[in-house]
């Protein structure tokens, strides 16, 4: 689990969010909706659901479901899924494995901008924003509505 | 200082094979069969085979009667199902992400264990997509 302890958090003016990678997608979520970092761990395959939903991990004493958004927006395959992000939106609350997890960042809401259409595919319907991080160009998640079109 | 009570437990009749598992409730269901005790006609669900496991001979698997669905209904176990007492607190809701999943296929509850998982079954709500069947039918 990630020491939250001075990382960012956010202002009127700031966004505190969580950048990670998967494929060759650079996304963002809000931090407040990332409940934990974990070691990825291979889930168990469940029967009866689809591709992009990977099986089942015990987190916390729970079950949780590993969503693969590799899988489910299309992304190129990456370098290998290194980590989890357990997220929570709404009444969900799921686990996200990703190839590099990037701490916490601190988006100015001026940094904002709204989605150009440079990100494409399916993934451009589950952007709020972009932002340029580090050079890169960087997508916010609408967490909520992602896992509700996620639902299986 | 009185000894603590351990948390009530739920009996469940497993099935299956392998890190992932199905359970029903022994409460859901009536008696267990083996094929040449079923009625001639029969409306049963291969629970097996919705787990991945090939559809072998069903002359020697057993049936579980779900009295809740209705005289005829049976879930098909396979040949080998073991009684165990799950925690009532370690039994854990589906996920919301796989509601869907969980109302077509009559999931009501998870029982995770280490490495391995048992997937607890509505066994009425599951009884309503199965196929009625005659004994004497060899398919």
């Amino acid at each position: 689990m990630t020491d939250r302890q001075g990382a960012p958090s956010s202002t009127d003016d700031t966004l505190a969010c969580c950048p990670f990678r998967v494929g060759d997608a650079l996304l963002l979520c809000p931090a407040e909706n990332i409940e934990a970092v974990t070691m990825w761990e291979p889930p168990l395959a469940l029967p009866r659901v689809p591709a992009h939903v990977l099986g089942l991990v015990t987190y916390d004493q729970r079950a949780l479901a590993i969503l693969d958004l590799g899988l489910f927006l299309g992304l190129s395959e990456g370098t290998g899924y290194t980590r989890t992000l357990v997220v929570t939106a709404g009444d969900y609350r799921v686990g996200v494995p990703v190839d590099l997890a990037l701490g916490v960042v601190e988006v100015a809401t001026a940094d904002r901008r709204p989605p150009s259409g440079a990100l494409t595919g399916p993934l451009a319907q589950y952007l709020t924003s972009e932002v340029t991080l580090d050079g890169d160009l960087a997508g916010l998640l609408d967490l909520e509505r992602l896992l509700e079109a996620a639902r299986a | 200082m009185p000894e603590a009570l351990p948390p009530p437990a739920v009996n469940l009749l497993i099935g299956g094979e392998g890190s992932v598992r199905f359970g029903v409730v022994l409460n859901a269901i009536g008696r267990v069969l083996e094929h040449a005790e079923l009625p001639a006609s029969y409306r049963s669900v291969n629970v097996p085979k919705l787990f991945g496991a090939a559809d072998l001979d069903r002359m020697t698997d057993r049936y579980a009667e779900v009295p809740a669905a209705g005289a005829d209904a049976h879930l098909r176990l396979g040949t080998s199902t073991t009684v165990e007492a799950a925690p009532a607190d370690r039994l854990d809701a589906v996920p919301r992400i796989l509601d869907r999943t969980a109302a077509r296929w009559g999931w009501s509850g998870l029982w995770l264990e280490g490495e391995h998982v048992v997937v607890v079954l509505d066994a009425a709500r599951l009884s309503t997509i199965g196929a009625t069947r005659t004994r004497k039918d060899p398919r």
